[in-house]
């Protein structure tokens, strides 16, 4: 068998703690006492000696907020080794915050670093609205943190101009925590009668900063619907 | 402490930073013991002698970064086991940063301003509705983000238009945008390819329109042929002068057409409308009989002057 045509997607050796492996895989170069907090279930592949321990009570107690009864999202990976994570291929974005603070959709978040500060927030005002609710990781500190995004995302710079920036909130990845964020209904009483414009509800965001959005209004969480 | 290529004051250090070969048996100096890798009793050591060391061979290639002073709290710095039994096996990779936050996301910046739609990726983009005041319409829901003051509205298709939608399956749900500002649009991470017509015409699905300026025409127009399940095909002819942007699902392919260009009927999602179509099908009374047949029934054949295209997507809808 020869393996020519594969042999190109052979792993790199890791360079640094989170690489991407194409655009949809993160690589997780893990060390032990360097413990990953990962989206349970989305371990794809893993060399060396991994453990898994879900629903840890680190977790538990940080996203009792996020839970709905089945369990913390998030899974706490520890041990020696490289750990592959995707979502479904999804892109995957690989940040390294040097003392700087992300607020993080909760479907988009793939891992973060154990040793980052993070706390779940439920967006006020949007969780009535968007089915499911939106929640809001936010995450300051220095480590790295994987996001997914459905297909390439854009960053968009709010501080431009006086007026708001309207995100869609199932469009919406990432941004930064020091913007002002509310919610905003242009739900009009002709959408009852079937005349609506298929934009219900946005976030509206100001201040200094920017705003991450996936090309995709699919915010149904694969790794969490698959169980 | 060794001294690591890198002064450990730096704050950052890229992960293509040079750091000193592999299998470097023991990095000089350096007084910290090394809790990593010493054979404890009990279990096996990961990386011990006889087992495959993780990484590869010494010499492989895995950077053996000295620790950037990154983690001060840390006791045991990565990377540098001086003391370690076995030195090169260690799966040492560096813990230090990469780019920062605003080094990462720089690529995925918005892309500037000036003209009316722009592609800011390949599957998203933006309209101004400020450069020259006109609205545009849109498929319900496709906008992912908008600044400015925007107002979107319910865009009926008039009782004919509803009427000819569902006859022929060629309806759109559409919102209208006005306003002043910059609206996004994108769809299921599909690709997006805005195409601008300067008083030509374009054919495409009705499936595959996200938006459209409101100064075009459009119309339902038919595919005569034998052969085809309902007894038509029907496709929205686009005209005049303004931008339709189409999506596709995964890259498309753009043929010209020359005299033997044939097409799916479901995967392609638009060609230009001075190409004439003609359904081909490969008429056989047992095709449907036998397991094996290609599946392919109909086929649609263009045929035009130079300069005449068509787009199709890798995915049959």
């Amino acid at each position: 068998m020869t393996q020519q045509q594969l042999s190109g997607y052979a792993p790199t050796p890791p360079a640094a703690r989170m690489e991407n492996h194409g655009s949809a895989m993160v690589k997780i170069a893990m060390q032990s006492g360097h413990d990953i907090f990962a989206r349970t279930g989305s371990m794809i592949a893993y060399e060396g000696f991994i453990q898994y321990e879900p629903n840890p009570p680190a977790v538990r107690q940080m996203a009792s907020q996020w839970i709905t009864g089945e369990g913390a999202p998030l899974m706490k990976c520890s041990g020696d080794g490289v750990l592959y994570l995707a979502d479904y291929g999804a892109d995957v974005v690989c940040i390294h915050l040097d003392g700087e603070a992300l607020s993080v959709s909760g479907t988009n978040l793939l891992a973060l670093d154990a040793q980052l500060q993070w706390g779940v927030q439920r967006v006020k005002g949007m969780a009535k609205f968007a089915g499911q609710g939106l929640f809001n990781v936010g995450i300051s500190g220095t480590g790295w943190v994987a996001l997914t995004s459905r297909g390439t995302p854009i960053v968009v710079d709010c501080g431009r101009g006086e007026d708001e920036t309207y995100v869609d909130p199932d469009a919406l990845v990432a941004w930064s925590t020091n913007l002002k964020m509310k919610g905003r209904r242009s739900f009009k009483a002709s959408s009852m009668i079937g005349r609506g414009s298929g934009e219900a509800y946005q976030l509206g965001f100001s201040g200094q900063g920017f705003v991450v959005v996936q090309p995709s209004e699919d915010s149904t969480d694969r790794l969490r619907a698959r169980g | 402490m060794a001294a690591p290529l890198v002064p450990p004051g730096t704050p950052m250090t890229p992960p293509a930073a040079p750091v000193p070969p592999p299998s470097a048996p023991g990095i000089p100096g350096g007084g910290h013991p090394a809790p990593y890798g010493h054979p404890a009793p009990g279990h096996a050591p990961y990386g011990a002698p006889g087992q495959a060391p993780y990484g590869g061979a010494p010499g492989h290639g895995v950077p053996q970064g000295p620790p950037p002073g990154q983690f001060p709290p840390q006791a045991a710095p990565y990377g540098q086991a001086p003391g370690m039994p076995h030195p090169g096996q260690a799966p040492v990779v560096p813990q230090d940063g990469g780019p920062g936050l605003g080094v990462v996301l720089e690529k995925y910046k918005e892309a500037p301003t000036g003209q009316r739609w722009t592609l800011q990726n390949s599957k998203l983009v933006r309209v101004d509705l400020g450069i020259d005041g006109q609205p545009v319409l849109a498929r319900q829901g496709s906008m992912v983000l908008y600044q400015g003051k925007v107002d979107f509205n319910y865009k009926g298709a008039g009782l004919r238009g509803r009427l000819v939608g569902n006859a022929t399956g060629q309806e759109m749900q559409l919102m209208r945008c006005t306003g002043q500002g910059q609206v996004f649009f994108a769809e299921d991470s599909t690709h997006i390819h805005p195409v601008e017509l300067q008083g030509d015409a374009l054919c495409v699905s009705a499936d595959s329109v996200l938006a459209f300026d409101e100064s075009l025409q459009h119309e339902v127009r038919r595919v005569e042929g034998h052969g085809i399940p309902g007894g038509a095909l029907f496709t929205l002819q686009f005209q005049g002068t303004g931008t339709v942007v189409i999506k596709t699902h995964g890259t498309p392919v753009v043929l010209p057409v020359t005299p033997t260009t044939f097409a799916d009927a479901n995967a392609v999602v638009a060609w230009s409308a001075a190409a004439q179509v003609i359904v081909s099908s490969q008429v056989s009374m047992r095709r449907h009989a036998y397991p094996g047949h290609s599946g392919e029934s109909v086929n649609l054949q263009f045929r035009g002057a130079p300069g005449n295209f068509i787009v199709v997507q890798p995915y049959e809808v």
